[in-house]
């Protein structure tokens, strides 16, 4: 078993990346628009990626994603370097995608936050081991089933789950990047993967079923 | 905290060394913490296994520059506008001086005529006495009045060795009725 955990990615970005990103800023404040799209090309995936976990829409999400670049833009000459571009751009992308939640036509699920009382309750998942042979055998199946079931996580909770996983963005960086104190990203996080686990169980108990439904009606044939 | 929340945080890289150490035996000993660990990387190898197949759009870089380019310009003019407004009233007020200035007889030696004689009121006759000459300097030029419009001023001249500044003042408030232009 590996008991190494991952590193969050304030230890695991390389420096040259944030020195690289530094001088293309300072470019960019200069007056230098081709440093400013070299800040879009290299950010624009994952900016998008929050985004898409966000606003759930691929369209809405490349709209948030433009208007938080020319925020960006507009706002250079603010930018000290006090955090990581990056943490401040996807504060705005954040910021930006939840307005977009919050329209009246989009208010299809609340935010997250006030969805976590009644999770405290559901009992841990078990049953569900990641060295099972059961996963490379259906492992396009669980995919599909995780992508479902991070499809029906709230907002706030998809966010945490996006940025962390897919990211690796450290609880300080989300923090920062959601406007929210550590302990509250921690309960997103523990909250989603909650909700992630049970759907995995689920799936593996629907699975188990239908296998050995197969099975029996193979013994019958058989006979 | 729950050893499943400590689990988690240490999964996430988040745990300090002593955290961590505790983990560590927690895995060793508790094939539930075991279970739930390997769960995690499971779920996350699955969640970015999915996202791989996620791309920004191919034009996202191309629609934010041409964006940024499409206000630039609105910027200029405005800014250009708001600049040649300021430098046709500093030329406007200039000429106005131009108008009202003219020369003045050499003083007597001797004596400390003012350079400018100030048209406004109170506070600004203290910055007019900023331009009086030393004693003895002849000066080339006075000015007898300003026609300011309806606000108030003053004009001075600075010295600086060979060369002599000349200082408009004015207030934005326009003057109140009745005084001194």
């Amino acid at each position: 078993m590996n008991s190494e955990p991952p590193r969050a990615s304030n230890q695991a970005a390389p420096d040259a990346e944030a020195e690289l990103d530094q001088t293309l800023i300072e470019r960019a404040q200069a007056g230098d628009q081709a440093a400013f799209r070299r800040l879009v090309e290299r950010h624009q995936r994952r900016a998008f990626g929050i985004a898409v976990a966000l606003v759930r829409d691929e369209e809405d999400a490349n709209e948030v994603v433009q208007e938080a670049f020319i925020r960006v833009y507009r706002g250079l000459s603010q930018f000290h370097g006090g955090s990581s571009f990056f943490t401040w751009l996807y504060r705005i992308v954040t910021n930006l995608s939840i307005d977009v939640i919050r329209r009246p036509a989009r208010r299809e699920q609340p935010l997250g936050d006030d969805l976590e009382r009644e999770l405290d309750a559901a009992p841990a998942v078990r049953g569900f081991d990641a060295s099972d042979p059961f996963v490379e055998l259906h492992r396009s199946e669980l995919r599909q089933v995780i992508e479902k079931a991070l499809d029906e996580l709230p907002p706030y909770h998809r966010g945490v789950i996006v940025m962390r996983e897919i990211q690796g963005m450290s609880y300080e960086e989300m923090a920062e990047a959601m406007n929210v104190s550590k302990g509250t990203i921690m309960s997103r996080l523990f909250h989603a993967r909650r909700k992630l686990e049970n759907a995995l169980a689920h799936c593996k108990n629907e699975l188990g079923r239908a296998s050995a439904s197969r099975g029996d009606a193979g013994e019958e044939g058989e006979s | 905290m729950k050893p499943e929340e400590l689990v988690e945080r240490y999964y996430d890289g988040e745990a300090d060394e002593a955290e961590a150490e505790r983990v560590r035996a927690l895995l060793a000993s508790d094939p539930a913490s075991r279970e739930r660990f390997e769960r995690l990387g499971l779920i996350g190898s699955l969640l970015r296994e999915a996202e791989s197949a996620r791309k920004a759009p191919a034009d996202l870089a191309d629609r934010v520059m041409a964006r940024i380019a499409a206000e630039s310009p609105k910027v200029r003019p405005k800014r250009a506008a708001a600049f040649a407004t300021a430098a046709a009233s500093v030329l406007a007020l200039a000429a106005a001086v131009a108008l009202f200035v003219r020369t003045q007889p050499t003083p007597r030696e001797g004596s400390s005529a003012p350079l400018s004689q100030v048209s406004a009121p109170g506070a600004v006759s203290s910055l007019a006495e900023v331009s009086n000459v030393e004693p003895g300097i002849e000066p080339p030029v006075a000015i007898e009045s300003v026609d300011f419009g309806p606000t108030q001023g003053a004009i001075f001249l600075v010295s600086a060795g060979v060369t002599d500044t000349m200082v408009v003042w004015t207030l934005d408030e326009p003057a109140p009725p009745g005084s001194l232009r």
